[in-house]
């Protein structure tokens, strides 16, 4: 009986509250960014939601403060942004560190190709850039995303394999 | 073929192909450019984000919002009670400054007071008024020492407050004398109501109200208005002690009066623009004599 009455605390305890930040902060942060791009300050929002999950503490049941965060900090973004064409940001020194030296040539054909990325992946729809980046970036299996985005793990399958070949098509200039 | 694509690509983007699988999907065409594009998706990750600077943060976050939330509170009732202060402050300020008026005549001094309401006051001399200028509108009261004849125009009630007590009339006229050393009430036009020591009297025209020692008097007048107005006063059975008060409250003398039995009874008046005069008004009924030295008037018997 008193097991049954521990499942059902609420989020108010500190202890539940951490925990589900630790488990949902980074999946939050990742989604919101490349959702709608850093410009919105992704690490504000995941602030925003887990403080407003704070103050509502006593009516939510832990179980829905994983819908409650995506849901709370996905419409403050929306408020801010009208569908703003999001253009992520890459790094071309991320890979000079580990080589000895590139030729110029080199450096100039990949940051072609990243450019030409680049416009690729703000050219795909929310849906299909989040679930591919979080599976292509972050190494997030089918089953993990669709828990995230909160739909069936066939639909993230077609997300991520029809961005995949848009991404190939636009950047090859099929 | 293009199925079986599909379902190789799906499999390796979930990590789940077998050994066999990945010989084919080697082989497939595109497959270096499906290579680069998962690998160059890397350069698009997003920044680092620390869980526990995060958690840090929105701890101290609710922490803030909760002080803050009680700072607020503070601030607010601070900020009414300084508010408050203020405008009672000015409230006290207008009440001061404004509304009390006072009017003071010296020794054989009078003065003509006309009030809000077009009532008019005829001050004695020595005597002293006092009123709300600001409340008068709706309370006609004032208070008085000394004496002083009321000319009240008609409205609400009008009180004269004395040391005795309340005179209230509607509109009439009628003189107030409330001496340190007698109380007098007489009425010249309409009625006079009379409180005094929790009783009521009415004063009806031309009738005069005397307390004397405890004992109350009423005498019919045939004046229209009061001795002092026609600068002189008129006294009935009055012991010489009072005579000679009531004679300091119109010329600036000191008597000198040892000699003399202070408590003799005297009936008539004397003038009040005239010291010679009025002195002889007073010592030849009583068979005295004056003498005037510096400031100082010497009454000796005969």
């Amino acid at each position: 009986m008193k097991k049954a009455h521990s499942l059902v605390k609420n989020c108010c305890e500190k202890s539940v509250f951490s925990k589900l930040h630790q488990r949902y902060a980074k999946d939050l942060h990742d989604f919101i960014y490349y959702k709608f791009g850093e410009e919105h300050n992704p690490k504000d929002k995941v602030q925003e939601a887990f403080l407003k999950l704070w103050e509502n503490c006593k009516k939510i049941v832990p179980g829905k403060a994983k819908s409650y965060l995506f849901s709370v900090a996905n419409n403050t973004t929306l408020n801010v942004i009208k569908h703003k064409k999001v253009v992520l940001n890459y790094e071309l020194n991320f890979k000079q560190k580990n080589s000895d030296n590139q030729d110029p040539q080199f450096v100039l054909e990949e940051k072609e190709y990243l450019d030409k990325y680049q416009i690729a992946i703000s050219n795909l729809t929310e849906e299909k850039r989040v679930a591919f980046l979080l599976n292509r970036v972050e190494g997030k299996k089918h089953k993990e995303i669709a828990e995230i985005l909160g739909i069936s793990k066939k639909a993230v399958e077609k997300r991520i394999y029809t961005a995949l070949e848009q991404l190939r098509k636009e950047i090859e200039g099929i | 073929m293009n199925i079986k694509k599909e379902y190789l690509i799906n499999k390796w983007l979930n990590n789940e192909l077998t050994e066999e699988e990945l010989k084919a999907f080697k082989k497939l065409d595109d497959y270096d450019s499906y290579m680069k594009i998962s690998e160059k998706a890397k350069y698009f990750k997003c920044p680092d984000f620390n869980t526990n600077d995060s958690l840090k943060n929105i701890e101290s976050n609710i922490k803030a919002k909760k002080s803050s939330s009680y700072k607020i509170r503070y601030q607010y009732l601070a900020a009414v009670a300084a508010i408050l202060i203020v405008a009672f402050s000015i409230f006290k300020i207008f009440n001061n400054n404004s509304d009390i008026k006072t009017f003071k005549t010296e020794v054989a001094k009078t003065q003509t007071i006309n009030l809000p309401d077009n009532s008019i006051v005829n001050l004695s001399a020595n005597s002293l008024i006092s009123f709300d200028n600001s409340a008068w509108d709706t309370k006609r009261n004032l208070t008085l020492e000394g004496e002083a004849f009321f000319d009240v125009e008609k409205g609400k009630k009008f009180t004269v407050e004395t040391s005795y007590g309340k005179i209230q009339v509607l509109g009439t006229q009628f003189n107030v004398k409330a001496r340190k050393y007698g109380f007098e009430v007489a009425c010249y036009e309409g009625s006079v109501q009379i409180n005094v020591d929790d009783r009521i009297y009415v004063l009806e025209e031309k009738n005069h109200f005397t307390l004397k020692n405890k004992n109350i008097s009423k005498s019919k007048t045939v004046f229209t208005s009061p001795d002092w107005k026609r600068n002189s006063t008129i006294l009935k059975s009055t012991s010489l002690d009072v005579v000679l008060k009531e004679f300091k409250n119109y010329y600036d003398v000191d008597f000198e009066t040892s000699t003399v039995d202070m408590s003799r009874q005297y009936t008539g008046s004397f003038i009040h623009n005239d010291l010679e005069n009025a002195l002889k008004s007073i010592t030849l009924p009583l068979d005295l004599t004056y003498e005037i030295k510096k400031e100082k008037v010497v009454l000796k018997a005969k």
